[in-house]
């Protein structure tokens, strides 16, 4: 059995303190209305900006064939990495030197009707932005990962 | 079955000590300190929507807490250097950690020489000693390598041994 040294022993006589009541009250309160948001899966019909840039890119259009190629089956098709470079400035100081959006599934949602009646094909992606931020002052790389989830809605080609 | 919300109350009952301890090495005070456990627990839930909604591992929380403490010390720093010298002199609760028997003096003595610690030293240690990281999971968090997160950790401990030397010393010569 491995002995503590000495400093550790004492050190294990001293405990972090808990929150304060306010302050746990405060968090547990957060959790129960984070909690009673969490109905289903995301559906926020998106305007697709990002995907355009995104589909500009190439990926899209593979995945989209291999998800029409399957006639609608519901399967998920992984997208690849669409990547941007060059520096973006935050506004606390810290610096995005690279990011980009990874799709990690798309998944055929059917036909649905839009704003003009016209029939388009909803896909419901899963993508995780993820950003390389450089932290001026220290010097720290981080990697900062936001998943999200979207409907899009792509016009039907052919049917 | 329990709910998501009780399940990360649970959690929170459990870890929230070592949180706050953490938090406090990056705030001025206990309550900006819990402010950012809070933020830091709000990133997590959403981050861990994707993965099944349970609870984080806590390597993943430290970060967190690292990165929105170092993000608020950059927007604060001007406005809290005029109110620090204030705010410390009159919290007198606003102890990082406590003894677990009052008259310890060698803990007590260690509760200080701990909260003045480098930050790069006092990390270490406190995701260490109470965080119950390991010196691969302490390295990752810090992206150093595990032999530069045990080095840290063996200064840390020769620096508070030699603290806890000299004030007792000190404390001698002057009985």
């Amino acid at each position: 059995m491995q002995t503590l040294d000495p400093i550790e022993s004492a050190l294990a006589r001293l405990m972090p303190p808990a929150l304060s009541r306010e302050g746990q009250q405060d968090i547990e309160a957060m959790l129960d209305d984070l909690a009673g948001k969490e109905v289903s899966n995301v559906t926020e019909i998106s305007n697709g900006r990002w995907f355009t840039k995104w589909a500009a890119g190439g990926g899209i259009a593979a995945a989209i064939g291999a998800l029409c190629a399957l006639n609608f089956t519901g399967e998920t098709v992984p997208g690849p990495p669409a990547a941007y470079s060059g520096v973006q400035e935050m506004s606390s100081g810290l610096i995005i030197v690279s990011g980009g959006d990874r799709v990690e599934s798309l998944t055929d949602e059917g036909w649905q009707e839009d704003a003009n009646g016209k029939t388009m094909q909803a896909v419901r992606v899963k993508v995780v932005e993820e950003n390389n931020v450089l932290d001026e002052e220290s010097g720290i790389m981080m990697k900062i990962s936001e998943p999200r989830e979207e409907i899009l809605l792509v016009p039907v080609g052919s049917y | 079955m329990n709910s998501p919300a009780n399940e990360w109350k649970q959690w929170l009952t459990e870890n929230g000590p070592r949180l706050l301890l953490f938090a406090r090495g990056w705030s001025n005070s206990r309550h900006d300190a819990e402010d950012l456990v809070q933020e830091a627990i709000l990133r997590m839930w959403h981050h861990q929507q994707d993965k099944g909604g349970s609870p984080p591992d806590l390597p993943l929380v430290f970060s967190t807490i690292r990165f929105c403490g170092l993000n608020h010390h950059r927007t604060e720093s001007r406005r809290r250097k005029r109110e620090e010298s204030v705010v410390y002199l009159n919290d007198f609760e606003d102890v990082w950690l406590d003894p677990l028997m009052e008259e310890d003096e060698e803990a007590l003595i260690l509760r200080d020489a701990v909260q003045n610690l480098s930050q790069k030293l006092r990390e270490v240690v406190v995701m260490k000693f109470w965080g119950g990281l390991t010196f691969l999971q302490i390295s990752e968090t810090l992206a150093i390598s595990p032999n530069t997160a045990a080095s840290r950790y063996r200064y840390a401990l020769e620096q508070l041994a030699h603290e806890l030397r000299r004030i007792k010393e000190e404390r001698h010569a002057n009985a």
